[in-house]
C-alpha cells in the first residue's frame, strides 16, 4: 500500500502517464460525442416521431450494452480487414476514443431524452409559437437544459473511464501509448505488479467519488 | 403592408366556420364556432368564465392544439381567403401564455433571442421602455416578481416582430401597477398589430379592445363593441 501511494504522490512518471492518458481519451471520448448526443437526444424528447418509442428502446438497450460488445463491433469495423480498416487506426489512441465515443453516446442521448421529455411543455411551446429557426431553438434549449447536459456528460464520463473492454480490445494495453487506468489494473495484476494496480485502483476510486461529489451537488443546485 | 393588401381583397384576417375542438374523452367540444371573421388590425378580447374556450381557441388559432390523443378537432379556417396552415400560423402569429414561460438568462435575453433576424428593426430596448422594464434590462429574468416576468414574456412576444398577437390573460397574475403597464404599452401597439386576447379583466377589455366576444361552454354567446369603440361611433 505504501508503495502504491508512493507512485502517486511521489510523481512516477509512468503511473501519472496512464492516469493522463485516461482522463484525455474519456474527456475527448465524451466530448465528441455529445456533439451528436445533445441534438438526437432532444429531437427524441420533443419530437413525436411514428418510431420514436422504439428508437429510444434501442439507444436505452445500447447504454447498457457490455462494453466488450462495442468494442467488438467497432473491432470488427477498424480492423484490417473491416471496412475502414484502411483507416489503419487499430491499437491507436484514436481507436480507443473512436470506442469509447460508442460507449458514450447512447448513455449522452438517453439522459437527454430523459431530461426533455420532462422539460416544461410551456418552454417547447413558446419557442415552436416564436417560430425561431432550429438552431435558435436548439440553442435555447441547450441553455434552458444546461443541467441534465452536464449530468449527462458526467455520466458518460463515469461509464468511460472505469471501462476496460473497449480500451483493451481497440488500444490493445501498449505502455506509453494506449494503455489506460483499467487496462494497466488487468494487465499489472496478471504480472504480479501489485503496487501500480492498487495506485490506479486509488485513483480511478478518487475520481469516483469526485464524479459522485459533482453530480450530487449539481442535484441539490437544482 | 398587409393591411393594404388585406383591404384590397375585402377578405377577413380570419374566417372561422364549423370548428370544433373535443379533448380526450370530454363529454362536450371545448370549442363550438359556427362561424367568426376576424379583421386585420383589430383588437378582440375575448371574455368568459374559466372553460368558456378562450385559451383552446388561442391555442387552436396557433396551431398549439394538435389532433392526437383521440383530441378531436375540426377546423374550417381561411386565412385572408385562403386555407389557413401552421406553416402560416408560425409566420404571421405568436401566443402568449397565461403563466408564460421566461428563459433562463436575463430579461434582455429573453427579448433577444426572440428576434427573428439581424435584419429586424426590432428595438428590444424601446420595447422593454414601453413596459417599463428598461431598468430590469440586466437581471435574470426567471428571479423577477409575477408581473415583471409577465411583462417580460410580453416583451419577448412584441419583440418577435409577428403581426398578429394571440395574448392568453395577459394581465393575470400581475399586480395593478404591472397591469396597468401591460394595458398601456397594449395600447401603444394595439394600433400596428392584430391581437386577441383574452382576459377577465372587465376594465382591460372595455379599455383596449374594438370588439368583445363572449364565451361561454365554447360557444360565442355575444359579440359586441366596447362602450368607448360605441361613443366613437356615434
Amino acid at each position: 500500500m505504501k508503495t502504491a501511494l508512493a507512485l502517486i504522490f511521489q510523481g512516477d512518471p509512468e503511473t501519472w502517464g496512464i492516469i493522463g492518458r485516461s482522463i484525455l481519451f474519456s474527456f475527448l471520448a465524451v466530448g465528441f460525442s455529445l456533439i451528436p448526443g445533445i441534438p438526437i437526444g432532444i429531437a427524441l424528447g420533443w419530437q413525436k416521431t411514428r418510431f420514436r418509442n422504439a428508437l429510444i428502446a434501442i439507444v436505452m438497450a445500447l447504454s447498457a450494452l457490455p462494453t466488450v460488445v462495442i468494442g467488438l463491433a467497432v473491432y470488427s469495423f477498424i480492423s484490417r480487414a473491416g471496412p475502414l480498416g484502411f483507416l489503419g487506426i487499430l491499437y491507436t489512441p484514436a481507436a480507443v476514443v473512436a470506442g469509447e465515443f460508442f460507449l458514450a453516446l447512447p448513455l449522452v442521448i438517453s439522459v437527454v431524452v430523459s431530461a426533455f421529455r420532462e422539460i416544461d411543455v410551456r418552454f417547447v411551446e413558446t419557442i415552436e409559437t416564436l417560430g425561431l429557426p432550429v438552431l435558435k431553438k436548439l440553442k435555447l434549449a441547450v441553455v434552458e437544459s444546461h443541467n441534465a447536459l452536464v449530468s449527462a456528460a458526467v455520466m458518460a464520463f463515469a461509464r468511460v473511464i472505469g471501462e476496460v473492454g473497449v480500451a483493451m480490445m481497440l488500444g490493445g494495453n501498449i505502455r506509453g501509448l494506449t494503455r489506460t487506468m483499467t487496462t494497466s489494473i488487468a494487465f499489472d495484476t496478471v504480472k504480479g505488479d501489485y503496487e501500480r494496480a492498487v495506485s490506479l485502483g486509488i485513483v480511478l476510486f478518487l475520481i469516483a467519488i469526485f464524479i459522485n461529489i459533482v453530480s450530487t451537488a449539481r442535484t441539490r443546485r437544482k | 403592408m398587409t393591411q393594404d393588401k388585406n383591404a384590397q381583397t375585402n377578405e377577413p384576417l380570419f374566417l372561422i366556420q364549423n370548428l370544433e375542438y373535443r379533448y380526450h374523452q370530454a363529454s362536450r367540444p371545448a370549442l363550438s364556432i359556427a362561424s367568426l371573421s376576424l379583421i386585420e388590425g383589430e383588437c378582440v378580447a375575448l371574455v368568459g368564465s374559466n372553460g368558456s374556450g378562450k385559451t383552446t381557441l388561442l391555442k387552436l388559432l396557433n396551431f398549439l392544439l394538435p389532433a392526437q390523443n383521440s383530441d378531436m378537432v375540426r377546423r374550417t379556417i381561411k386565412f385572408r381567403g385562403l386555407p389557413y396552415e401552421k406553416k402560416t400560423a408560425r409566420k404571421e402569429t405568436v401566443y402568449l401564455h397565461q403563466h408564460p414561460y421566461v428563459f433562463r438568462g436575463s430579461v434582455s435575453h429573453n427579448v433577444k433571442s426572440a428576434i427573428l433576424s439581424r435584419q429586424s428593426n426590432t428595438d428590444p430596448l424601446e420595447i422593454l421602455k414601453i413596459l417599463h422594464l428598461a431598468n430590469k434590462i440586466g437581471q435574470e429574468a426567471a428571479l423577477l416578481s409575477g408581473g415583471e416576468m409577465q411583462r417580460v414574456a410580453l416583451a419577448r412576444t412584441v419583440a418577435n416582430g409577428k403581426p398578429i398577437l394571440f395574448l392568453d390573460e395577459p394581465t393575470s397574475g400581475a399586480d395593478s401597477t404591472s397591469a396597468e403597464h401591460i394595458i398601456e404599452a397594449l395600447m401603444s401597439i394595439k394600433t400596428s398589430k392584430t391581437i386577441i386576447f383574452s382576459t377577465h379583466s372587465v376594465r382591460a377589455a372595455e379599455k383596449l379592445a374594438d370588439r368583445i366576444l363572449h364565451l361561454d361552454k365554447g360557444q360565442i354567446i355575444s359579440d359586441r363593441r366596447p362602450e368607448h369603440a360605441e361613443k366613437s361611433s356615434s
